[in-house]
């Protein structure tokens, strides 16, 4: 029984979840969109709802849902599996002013970067290549697996100490267990490669600057 | 006119015109709000992107500047401007082959402006599809969604505010802030890849209406291959793999709407990245692996 035939008018409270509901389904019209996008830019409650409505929806959809974290921690998250590098970002962390400014930055630069990482290794970034080692840096290593290891920690960790890098794959939200019983990929690996995906489909810097403006995670 | 002329006048209104707008960016249970300011002037784009958490980027004069309050910072990127919403998808030639492109029949009356409903419908399972209200009056499109096979929502935009023309004041082609005193940083740009000929003779069983439409190679070794139906972009990347405790034989993930699947086997790794559905990366990915096989197997004397 729908509730027109229960003849009960919404409240508006009812009518603002509904239509918070539609929205992220993509069911709410343009004209509601824009009077309820207005409300949402004056209710803080509000927003917090289209996130719990956004996650729901997901669940529903059998989609991974991302985690709604602060970025700093999320980042710091993401790189774990490169401890010299968390370190990094602690340091980083705990000057919120700088950091902020990194989250936040358009990071039209994170793609290029990434890109000249990928793209053009010519220009004097690491590579990941194994048949083109690097010399190591202590001369008292011995080569092969661990150097071989060591090499592609430093290009890891090359490519996360980037912190337009790391802001860009703070924002993404990247989602794990896409399909069950298949591994995740590392989240900076997603991240590198998505990035250069951009870069390679839009090659013009300007055209991924929109994108990289709205991934500028929070502050 | 029929959809087809609608899709393009989009696009070039999204040039041609100048506007000022309040756009809202949706994507799973994110939501971003900006501001743009747009127009030609001799020639030229000018425009001016402001996100309501300080950072501003101006495109004009053949630079783009990203100017960052906190850090008082202003790095700049030298190239020719073209708009930053200019990201609608031109109108492919083949685009009837795996999409129905057609103007819904409701029209909608958006705060008592005309609008048109423009939708690009995915033919099968391998690509999303797009959906566009384009407002009658300046062809802007009042709101964009990405949508899957199911008609599920995976993306929107949606133009809030919207002033063309003469309504634009001059000032909002200005950075909102001072940027006097604030640290000047020039950013280089990459010349461009250089076309080389591709690993395989030919890349077979890719899905349907995909095929190769580029492939580079660098200095190491890495090849990076589009491949596309004409409007849906899927990369793949090949490169030398022998071994890292970072990589795994098989795995997945997602970000935003695109998808990444990547694989190592006969010491290399590919990955495919798309703003596709999961199962066409996966496919160009078997396809990749297919193709390499026979390659190599066609190698041996």
């Amino acid at each position: 029984m729908s509730r027109d035939e229960w003849n009960e008018p919404l409240t508006p409270q009812q009518r603002i979840d509904e239509q918070v509901s539609a929205l992220v389904d993509g069911e709410l019209s343009l004209e509601e969109s824009v009077l309820l996008e207005k409300r949402l830019e004056r209710n803080a409650n509000l927003q917090n709802r289209v996130l719990r409505y956004g996650l729901i929806g997901e669940l529903i959809r059998n989609t991974p849902t991302p985690h709604a974290v602060d970025v700093t921690a999320r980042v710091r998250q993401a790189l774990v599996e490169s401890p010299s590098v968390g370190d990094r970002l602690e340091e980083s962390a705990s000057a919120p002013s700088r950091w902020q400014w990194l989250s936040g930055l358009a990071v039209a630069a994170a793609v290029m970067v990434v890109t000249v990482w990928l793209v053009q290794p010519r220009f004097g970034s690491p590579s990941p290549v194994a048949s083109n080692p690097p010399v190591a840096a202590n001369p008292t290593e011995k080569p092969g697996v661990v150097q071989m290891a060591a090499t592609r920690e430093s290009d890891h960790e090359h490519v996360l100490a980037d912190p337009l890098v790391a802001a860009h794959l703070a924002h993404h939200e990247p989602y794990s267990y896409v399909t069950p019983g298949i591994k995740p990929m590392p989240q900076a690996e997603m991240a590198r490669y998505v990035a250069a995906h951009v870069a390679l489909v839009t090659p013009s810097v300007e055209q991924n600057a929109l994108m990289n403006l709205l991934a500028d995670g929070d502050e | 006119m029929d959809a087809h002329e609608w899709w393009h006048a989009m696009n070039d209104a999204l040039i041609q015109q100048t506007y000022h707008a309040t756009v809202v960016h949706q994507s799973y249970s994110r939501m971003e709000r900006l501001q743009i300011w747009h127009r030609l002037k001799d020639g030229q784009v000018e425009e001016h992107l402001w996100s309501p958490r300080g950072r501003e980027i101006i495109c004009a004069n053949g630079k783009m500047q990203v100017i960052a309050p906190q850090s008082r910072s202003v790095t700049v990127h030298e190239f020719n401007a073209s708009s930053l919403l200019n990201s609608v998808p031109k109108v492919p030639m083949n685009v009837d082959e795996h999409y129905l492109v057609e103007l819904n029949s409701d029209s909608p009356v958006v705060f008592g402006r005309s609008s048109i409903e423009l939708s690009i419908k995915p033919k099968d399972q391998y690509r999303f599809g797009l959906r566009f209200i384009i407002d009658v009056q300046s062809h802007l499109p009042l709101r964009s969604e990405v949508v899957d096979k199911e008609d599920h929502v995976q993306e929107q935009w949606i133009f809030t505010e919207l002033q063309t023309a003469q309504a634009v004041a001059e000032s909002g082609f200005n950075p909102m802030v001072d940027v006097t005193g604030f640290t000047e940083v020039h950013e280089a740009t990459s010349p461009p890849a250089i076309a080389t000929p591709m690993p395989f003779k030919s890349l077979g069983h890719l899905p349907p209406g995909f095929s190769v439409t580029d492939s580079r190679q660098d200095d190491h070794g890495r090849w990076r291959i589009v491949i596309s139906d004409g409007l849906a972009m899927v990369s793949a990347f090949i490169e030398p793999d022998a071994g890292s405790p970072f990589l795994q034989k098989h795995s997945e993930g997602q970000i935003g709407t695109s998808r990444v699947v990547s694989d190592q086997w006969m010491g290399h790794k590919t990955t495919v990245v798309g703003d596709v559905p999961r199962v066409t990366v996966a496919e160009v990915a078997i396809a990749l692996r297919e193709n390499f096989e026979l390659s190599a197997q066609a190698a041996v004397p």
